[in-house]
């Protein structure tokens, strides 16, 4: 890689990674959104889960409910991803690393693609 | 780490020389919480998922959570996530520029590590508190 690295794209401080601090920058976006929006939903999924299917039904097909919900699990998995990532980086290394980074990142999208559609369908539901 | 590379040199000796200090157990407590909660992120879309297909499969799976074992790995979820986001608040401050000195890191510890306990305990005596007030009963 070295060799294919131009002076300039050195001083541009991009680093190893070619994405410089963006990685950095979105964990700490994601985590300040989390760190909202996890109380928040916490509070009403306290007021909601006492009663059962139907209530917990209504809460997540609401307005209020969907939109928190939907923000709370795309900043989470992604918070999940980016944060996965540099503990796998940290204790792997070779080939084993591409393969649970490529791991991490399948199954954080599919979980999230899984909640985005499972609140999306009872939003809709009515 | 080291793998791929020729260098046997000890990369992380911090566990084996060091003597044990607070802001050390927090930080290394920081990343145990988060790979707990990436378990937990897993319920929760499971959990939706549940509540999307219908009645039946979320009543199994309340049913699941809420037997004893599941009562307790779910407190210890409650207790990662309050650790996680408390902790987490250091790590913002730290990175504008505050909470450096020592007494102040090592306070901050203990705090972060004491209102976890308090917190989950909180929420829990108010999850069970909603259960034994509105049984059955929404405030939605
Ligand atoms: C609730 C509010 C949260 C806040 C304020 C928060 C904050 C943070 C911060 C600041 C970091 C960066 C630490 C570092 O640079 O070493 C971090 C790392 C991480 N977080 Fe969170 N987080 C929150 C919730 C979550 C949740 C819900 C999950 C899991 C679904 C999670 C998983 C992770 C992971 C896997 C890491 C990487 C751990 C590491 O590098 O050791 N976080 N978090």
């Amino acid at each position: 890689m070295a060799k294919l690295q131009t002076p300039r794209s050195k001083i541009t401080g991009l680093g190893a990674s070619g994405h410089g601090t963006h990685h950095f920058l979105v964990q700490r976006v994601t985590a300040i959104c989390l760190l909202v929006l996890v109380p928040f939903v916490l509070f009403q999924f306290l007021a909601a889960f006492t009663s059962g299917y139907d209530a917990v039904h209504i809460w997540v097909g609401s307005w209020l409910g969907s939109i928190s919900l939907l923000a709370l699990t795309t900043a989470m998995f992604w918070h999940l991803r980016l944060g996965l990532q540099i503990t796998i980086e940290d204790y792997f290394g070779g080939s084993f690393r591409m393969l649970l980074l490529l791991l991490n990142f399948l199954g954080c999208l599919a979980l999230w693609l899984v909640s985005v559609l499972s609140i999306l369908s009872i939003f809709f539901e009515g | 780490m080291s793998s791929g590379q020729n260098d046997t040199r000890p990369m992380s000796p911090f566990t084996t020389v060091w003597r044990w200090h607070v802001t050390m157990v927090t930080s290394i407590l920081h990343r145990l919480s988060a790979v707990v909660l990436a378990a937990g992120s897993v319920l929760i879309a499971l959990w939706l998922l549940a509540l999307a297909i219908g009645e039946k499969q979320y009543d199994q799976l309340m049913n699941i959570i809420s037997s004893l074992p599941g009562q307790i790995i779910l407190f210890g979820f409650t207790l990662a996530l309050f650790f996680h986001l408390l902790n987490g608040v250091r790590y913002l401050l730290w990175d504008s520029g505050r909470g450096f000195e020592k007494s102040t890191a090592n306070l901050t510890s203990w705090l972060v590590m004491s209102m976890a306990v308090i917190l989950s305990l909180a929420l829990w005596a108010a999850g069970y508190w909603m259960l034994e007030a509105f049984p059955g009963q929404s405030n939605y």
